[in-house]
C-alpha cells in the first residue's frame, strides 16, 4: 500500500537532491525496491535518501514525466510482441520530448533519459523514449539510419553484399 | 558527407559514441519496435548493430512483403506468419529438412500445396487477391 503523501529524497550522481512524493516514485521499480530494502515502516517519515545514478538535469525531466503519469496504471501493462507498436505515443509525451529533443541536441538528452528510465526501472518512460528513437529510424535508408545513430559503416563491400544476400531469402 | 553541416556533425560525434553507450537491453528494446524490413536495412548499418539485429531475429528473423502480404519467418517456433497491413492472417508450419535445418521459406512455400487454398480460402475474405510472387509459387 502506498501512502501518497509520503515523500522520498533522491540524491543524484552530481550531488543534488530532490524530494518527491511516493505517488511518483511508485512507478520506479528501482526506487520502490530501494525503499522496500530499507525495511522501514511505511508510516515512517521522512525516509532516508535514495541515491540514483542519474544526473540532476536528467532526473528533472524524469520527474516532469512522472508527474504527468502519476495516475498511470500499476503494474505497467506489458505488451506482447504481437501488440508492440511505436505509433501510439500520447500527445503529451510527444510534446514533452519535442521540448528538448532538438536537432542540435543530437539525441544526447534522449539517450540520457532512456538510460535513466532503464536504471530507475520506469517501464512507461523506457517504452516511450525507445519508441521515439525507433520512430526516427523507421522507414529510413541505411545512410539515413547511420546519420541518425551517428554510426560509421565498418563493413567491407564484400560483407555488405553478403548481408544483402542473407536478407533476400524470399526473392525470386 | 552530403552537406557541410552533416559532415561537421559527424566529426563532433566521433568524440563519444552515445548510441553504443546505451545498455544492450535498451538497444534491443529500441530495435524491437522496428518491423522486419527495417531490421533488414538496419543490419547493414554497422557490425555492432548487425549483431543486435541478429539477436532480435531469434524472434522474427526474416520477412518478405508480397505487395501488402507480408510473410514472417519465426525460426524459433518454425512458423511462417502471414500478415496483411499488420494483421496476422495465418500460420504455416515450416517443415525441417532431414538434417533438422529449417527449410528456406521460399522453397517451403513452393512445395506447400495447401498454400493456394489458404490464400483463396472463402473463410479468409481479408485476402482479396493472390500476390504475384505467390502466384508464381503455388
Amino acid at each position: 500500500r502506498i501512502y501518497p503523501l509520503m515523500r522520498v529524497t533522491l540524491t543524484t550522481s552530481d550531488g543534488a537532491s530532490v524530494t518527491v512524493s511516493r505517488q511518483l516514485t511508485k512507478h520506479s521499480g528501482f526506487i520502490e525496491k530501494a525503499i522496500t530494502d530499507m525495511a522501514v515502516d511505511d508510516n515512517a517519515v521522512p525516509l532516508s535518501a535514495v541515491a540514483v545514478d542519474v544526473d540532476d538535469a536528467t532526473l528533472k525531466l524524469v520527474i516532469e514525466w512522472l508527474t504527468e503519469h502519476r495516475d498511470d496504471a500499476l503494474p505497467y501493462p506489458e505488451k506482447t510482441d504481437e501488440e508492440r507498436r511505436a505509433d501510439d505515443i500520447p500527445a503529451w509525451d510527444q510534446a514533452f520530448v519535442q521540448k528538448w529533443d532538438t536537432k542540435e541536441d543530437q539525441q544526447q538528452t534522449l539517450y540520457a533519459v532512456i538510460t535513466a528510465a532503464d536504471k530507475l526501472d520506469i517501464k512507461g518512460l523506457l517504452d516511450m523514449t525507445c519508441k521515439t528513437l525507433a520512430n526516427k529510424i523507421n522507414g529510413k535508408t541505411v545512410e539515413e539510419m547511420r546519420e541518425i545513430l551517428q554510426l560509421e559503416c565498418d563493413f567491407t563491400e564484400e560483407e555488405l553484399a553478403e548481408i544483402r544476400k542473407e536478407n533476400a531469402w524470399c526473392e525470386n | 558527407s552530403r552537406s557541410p553541416q552533416s559532415k561537421k556533425r559527424k566529426e563532433d560525434s566521433t568524440k563519444q559514441d552515445f548510441f553504443s553507450n546505451l545498455p544492450d537491453d535498451c538497444i534491443l528494446h529500441i530495435f524491437s519496435f522496428l518491423d522486419p524490413n527495417d531490421l533488414d536495412v538496419l543490419s547493414s548499418v554497422s557490425q555492432k548493430v548487425y549483431a543486435f539485429v541478429n539477436k532480435l531475429r531469434v524472434k522474427t528473423p526474416r520477412s518478405q512483403i508480397f505487395h501488402s502480404l507480408r510473410l514472417v519467418q519465426d525460426s524459433f517456433s518454425f512458423k511462417l506468419t502471414m500478415r496483411r497491413n499488420g494483421i496476422k492472417l495465418d500460420l504455416v508450419t515450416i517443415r525441417t529438412t532431414g538434417t533438422g535445418k529449417v527449410m528456406n521459406p521460399a522453397d517451403h512455400i513452393a512445395e506447400h500445396r495447401a498454400m493456394k487454398a489458404l490464400v483463396l480460402g472463402a473463410e479468409r475474405p481479408a485476402i482479396q487477391y493472390i500476390p504475384t510472387a505467390i502466384q508464381k509459387l503455388v
